[in-house]
């Protein structure tokens, strides 16, 4: 008889330890939500969950310098993996601070528990170097958010997650036929396998070209995003800032990788070329479909549909240096983003999201500071100074014209003139006079001091990542 | 020969022979219905209603929980049949499972996930 | 010490919104304050040693790099100091606390435009200076404008603009430094497809901010909706940045699109020039007419940027200095009859000189200024200019600048002779001159005017200019 004994060494443990740091703490959250008293349920959940994404973090950033795989080489550990990790964790992190009102009381434990199944997901995707395991974790992260998508009173937040469940089981479907041919096109699941070059073409770039519709569909690149705004409007507000942050960063990755190593030298350019042309469509798609939009929630979707577009067309031409970059920016929207979701949330009331744009008029007048902060992170945004999104846009048009895509830093640039108008336009609103109105009763609110520790957080980050554009070396993903 | 014949052969057969099953019967099969074969049991108490009425939603839900456990129960056989080739890993691995699938039951049980209210 | 003046007013900024809201008073004297502290300090760094701390490496090297010199970076900060300076001190606008911050933030956001000597600090400044005045005009502009609007759209879009042509620049060449790059390192990215590309994104931020007809419609419109203190720095100062940038950035960096593009530019400086003139003299709101005028005469200066001639470039040094002085001087008297009388409309005003001597002198000396008289600071300008692109051969550039530079003469004398004499308007109220305060506000410049007026030599670069960057850095 065969044995099958082993599979798992020491290195399989080392190259997954957050992985499973992460999937493990809900089983812990679980079981707390059902011994701790009723009182302190919330605030253990919370407590729990923010500390197990800690713990991932540190244990990801120990692995730096140490590329162990798993999985028989379906995991792959690294620099790379790290960045994307750390990314999902900080997103999933900086989302806590909006969780604190997530369901119904009974249902904070559950809802927290199936948040960090989902980092859990996109964690695993950092490092996915297998089909088999790129879709093992796109599934455990979209599952997860399935169910958080609806955990909110209002009819729209289970409209918003019957939608996000049937397109994205659509798009599913597309990589993984696109899987399939490219299964077919090598006889292996490896992605390492690809780039070897050896199988048919044409089943190479049907399935390339399928698998990346599906992950454009992921990332909600235009004319792939149709979905993103009604459910990032119905979803409750802390899973789509987790949304925003968190799924984009899984989905990053593993298009990434499957565009820097997976590919064959010789048609990698050829295959990708469609990926930059929908990275052009999105930076304009994305702000012009912002234009048009009365409510925070879904100006943030068409806004983050653009910025992804900004961190994909830092990859074109596949060159190092925009990897780095594209990771730099990508850090710097998760800041600036979750910066902007932590307003939205504190000028939330009890049964109304302050998602509207109505509820930012005169803002400056009555909330200097949360105004303020907002008006920071909007011109992070939209790319002026002194913000990481500044210095990570010259960035970005650095590496385009370096790899010789000038046209898509003329796209960008179109791109970002047209946001201005989206992101002045709530700056306008929060600082514009108006005449007559007696500034309202101020409505005695809670200190929030777990939301503001949060915006704090991002502020400072978006400031100093201005100054101090850290881009980390070593970061090429690697197959084997 | 290309690999993907077997393939489109194996399809060829799947198809002609489901087609066959739809319309053979009807072409050749003795009809000769009475009041007894209309019935929709050949035993067991008259349907009252039409079958696309609405259930208790409390039914999904049970229905949704038998699912899962029992497609989980289900990943015992392939363990059960490796057993001894899997060892002491095999064993761990499966204590693991069912800790998990145990945490899972108790949060539903404790949630009142199986109480009919 | 140079970067204490870029981070020291906008510290002071952040700073001034701790104050509480009441202290209206405090706040004004504290930008006062700092600014004049910023003029003198100024004086007191000329000629200092550069300051360069190591930012990017990679894709290209990029500094903090700033540096004064004893150029034209140094008038124009001594012009941004002290016109800052003058405008707050006789301000009265209301919640006079944030603005004073925002002035301030805006103080040293332009400080880091005429300071930076790295492309990509350049850039930054050059976007964060267009925020202070978005929510100025946001905050103290009318209600129901658009104004702040088309500011922020039209400059930022130059803005990115910029930054793709300064990460383009810093690709091809390794690095955004200026110095490194004004030793002829610039040169190799002449010949390159993206030379071209690279003047025209540097071109195209340039003549907005300046701006240049036919970039220009969105000027009028802030020039007059934004208030009295915050417009005299803008047009004396801010849009010199875009002048400045051709002739720091571009001359030294591009020059043979720089020869290329001449004959294009001279057309649309040309343009400007006439059509600011003819569009000055039939205004009626007396920023308006200063607004057009603006236009005009930053036309001219665009022709001797472009001219290539070392005597025209001295005198388009000279004549930014000398408009930032003049058009400072012209917004804050409009202002202060403004204030007094509740209009700025030609048709409604009228004989205000009779009880207003102080106030009349004033204005007097800064239009007289403008329509460029002999012996002030706007003839100095403009006979060097004139004579510059005379002497490269430009001769019927040099015919037709003369025109409006007559109907200068013409619309200034109408702005003076409609507000200041014929009958006093019966239903005007007639309210008291000028305050020591508003008069210690308007006495600098005037001072300013005269001297730059007799002794033009040191802005123009009287050791002759040899280029650009001798003239923006200073020869010693």
């Amino acid at each position: 008889m065969p044995t099958l004994i082993a599979p798992f060494g020491n290195a399989d443990w080392l190259a997954l330890a957050p992985v499973l740091v992460v999937a493990v703490a809900p089983l812990v959250v679980l079981l707390a939500d059902l011994l701790v008293p009723r009182a302190l349920r919330r605030t253990s959940a919370l407590a729990l969950t923010a500390l197990a994404l800690i713990v991932a973090g540190i244990v990801s950033l120990q692995g730096w310098g140490h590329p162990f795989s798993a999985f028989g080489g379906g995991f792959q550990a690294g620099g790379f993996t790290i960045v994307f990790q750390e990314v999902a964790l900080l997103g999933a992190l900086l989302s806590l601070p909006l969780a604190g009102r997530l369901g119904r009381d009974d249902q904070t434990g559950g809802g927290l528990a199936l948040l960090l199944w989902s980092t859990c997901g996109a964690l695993l995707m950092a490092g996915a170097s297998n089909l088999l395991t790129i879709f093992l974790g796109l599934e455990l992260l979209s599952l997860a958010l399935y169910c958080l998508c609806a955990l909110a009173a209002a009819p729209s937040a289970r409209e918003a997650a019957l939608k996000y469940l049937i397109l994205s089981s659509t798009a599913s479907g597309f990589m993984l036929y696109g899987m399939a041919l490219l299964f077919g096109a090598t006889g292996s699941a490896q992605l390492a396998a690809l780039a070897t070059g050896s199988g048919s073409h044409v089943l190479l770039a049907l399935g390339s070209g399928l698998f990346l519709v599906g992950f454009a569909f992921k990332l909600s690149l235009v004319p792939f995003h149709v979905w993103t705004p009604d459910v990032y409007e119905g979803a409750p507000l802390p899973i789509t800032a987790f949304m925003s942050v968190v799924t984009k960063a899984g989905a990053l990755a593993v298009l990434a990788r499957f565009a820097y190593a997976a590919l064959p030298q010789a048609d990698a350019q050829a295959l990708l070329i469609p990926i930059w042309v929908i990275a052009a469509l999105s930076m304009i798609g994305g702000n012009v479909g912002a234009l048009a939009q009365t409510d925070m929630k879904r100006l943030l979707a068409y806004s983050g549909i653009a910025q992804v577009g900004y961190v994909v067309a830092a990859l074109a031409g596949t060159t190092p240096l925009g990897l780095r970059y594209a990771m730099f920016y990508l850090v710097a929207y998760a800041f600036m983003n979750l910066g902007a979701f932590g307003i939205v949330g504190l000028l939330s009331r009890d049964h109304e999201e302050g998602s509207r744009l109505t509820a930012y008029a005169g803002l400056g007048h009555r909330r200097p500071f949360a105004a303020a902060a907002m008006t920071f992170f909007l011109l992070a945004l939209a790319g002026l100074p002194p913000t990481a999104g500044f210095t990570g846009k010259l960035l970005i048009l650095a590496s385009s014209v370096d790899a010789g895509y000038g046209w898509l830093a003329g796209v960008l640039i179109a791109g970002t003139a047209i946001s201005i108008y989206v992101y002045a336009k709530i700056i306008y609103a929060m600082y514009a006079r108006r005449t007559g109105t007696a500034p309202e009763a101020q409505a005695a609110r809670r200190p929030e001091p777990l939301r503001w520790l949060g915006v704090g957080i991002c502020a400072v980050a978006v400031f100093v990542m201005a100054f101090y554009p850290l881009a980390p070396s070593d970061v090429l993903p690697q197959v084997k | 020969m290309s690999p993907y014949v077997p393939v489109a052969i194996f399809l060829g057969v799947a198809v002609a022979a489901a087609t066959a099953f739809v319309l053979v019967p009807g072409l050749v099969a003795r009809r000769k219905p009475n009041a007894t074969k209309s019935e929709a049991y050949e035993c067991g108490v008259e349907p009252t209603s039409d079958v696309g009425g609405r259930f208790p939603v409390r039914f999904y839900l049970i229905a949704m929980l038998f699912v899962i456990f029992d497609v989980e129960a289900a990943s015992f056989y392939p363990w059960a049949v490796q057993m001894r080739a899997l060892r002491v890993y095999g064993l761990l691995e499966m204590a693991a499972f069912v800790v998990v699938l145990g945490i899972g039951y108790a949060y539903v049980w404790r949630k009142g996930g199986f109480q009919w209210r | 010490m140079i970067a204490t003046l870029i981070v020291v007013p906008i510290l002071a900024a952040v700073l001034l919104l701790l104050l509480p809201r009441r202290a209206e008073g405090t706040a004004k004297w504290i930008g006062v304050a700092i600014s004049f502290l910023a003029f003198f300090a100024t004086i007191g760094l000329a000629g200092a040693p550069d300051e360069s701390v190591r930012w990017l490496q990679r894709p290209f090297t990029a500094n903090f790099h700033v540096g004064l010199g004893h150029g034209l970076s140094y008038w124009i900060v001594l012009l941004l100091t002290l016109s800052t300076g003058c405008a707050l001190m006789a301000t009265n606008v209301p919640r006079r606390r944030d603005f004073v911050a925002q002035m301030l933030f805006l103080l040293g956001a332009m400080a880091g435009v005429f300071l930076a000597r790295d492309l990509v600090l350049f850039a930054l400044f050059w976007d964060l200076m267009l925020i202070p005045v978005f929510f100025i005009l946001l905050g103290w502009g009318p209600e129901r404008s658009n104004s702040a609007w088309r500011y922020l759209l039209y400059n930022v879009t130059g803005g990115v603009a910029l930054l793709l042509a300064v990460a383009a620049y810093g690709v091809l060449e390794g690095s955004t430094d200026l110095i490194g790059a004004s030793l002829g390192h610039g040169a190799s990215v002449v010949g390159n497809g993206w030379g071209l590309w690279i003047f025209a994104g540097f071109a195209f931020a340039f003549a907005i901010k300046t701006p240049v007809w036919p970039f220009h419609t969105w000027m009028p419109a802030t020039y007059v909706d934004l208030p009295a203190p915050a417009v005299a720095v803008v047009s004396a100062v801010q849009s010199k940045a875009g002048l400045y940038g051709f002739i720091a950035i571009v001359l030294p960096l591009l020059p043979e699109q720089v020869q290329a593009a001449a004959g294009i530019m001279f057309v649309l400086g040309l343009v400007a020039l006439v059509y600011g003139a003819v569009v000055a003299l039939v205004q009626d709101d007396a920023k308006s007419i200063v607004a057009y005028s603006s236009l005009s005469h930053l036309g001219l200066i665009v022709l001797g940027i472009f001219s290539g001639n070392a005597l025209a470039l001295g005198g388009a040094a000279v004549y930014v200095i000398a408009h930032g002085l003049f058009s400072a001087g012209l917004f804050l008297a409009i202002d202060q009859f403004e204030t007094r009388e509740g209009s700025r409309s030609l048709k409604r005003l009228g004989g205000l000189g009779a009880r207003n001597p102080k106030l009349a002198g004033g204005l007097t000396i800064v239009a007289l200024a403008a329509l460029g008289l002999p012996g002030l600071c706007g003839f100095a300008g403009e006979i060097l200019i004139l004579t510059g692109l005379y002497a490269s051969g430009n001769v019927w550039p040099a015919v037709i600048a003369l025109v409006p530079i007559v109907l200068a003469a013409a619309y200034m004398l109408r702005l003076f002779q409609d507000v200041m004499q014929g009958p006093e308007v019966a239903d005007v109220p007639q309210r008291p001159d000028l305050t020591l305060l508003e008069l210690l506000a308007l006495a600098p410049l005037v001072v300013a005017i005269v001297l730059l007026g007799v002794n033009p030599g040191p802005v123009a670069g009287s050791a002759n200019v040899q280029s650009a960057v001798s003239l923006v850095q200073g020869t010693r």
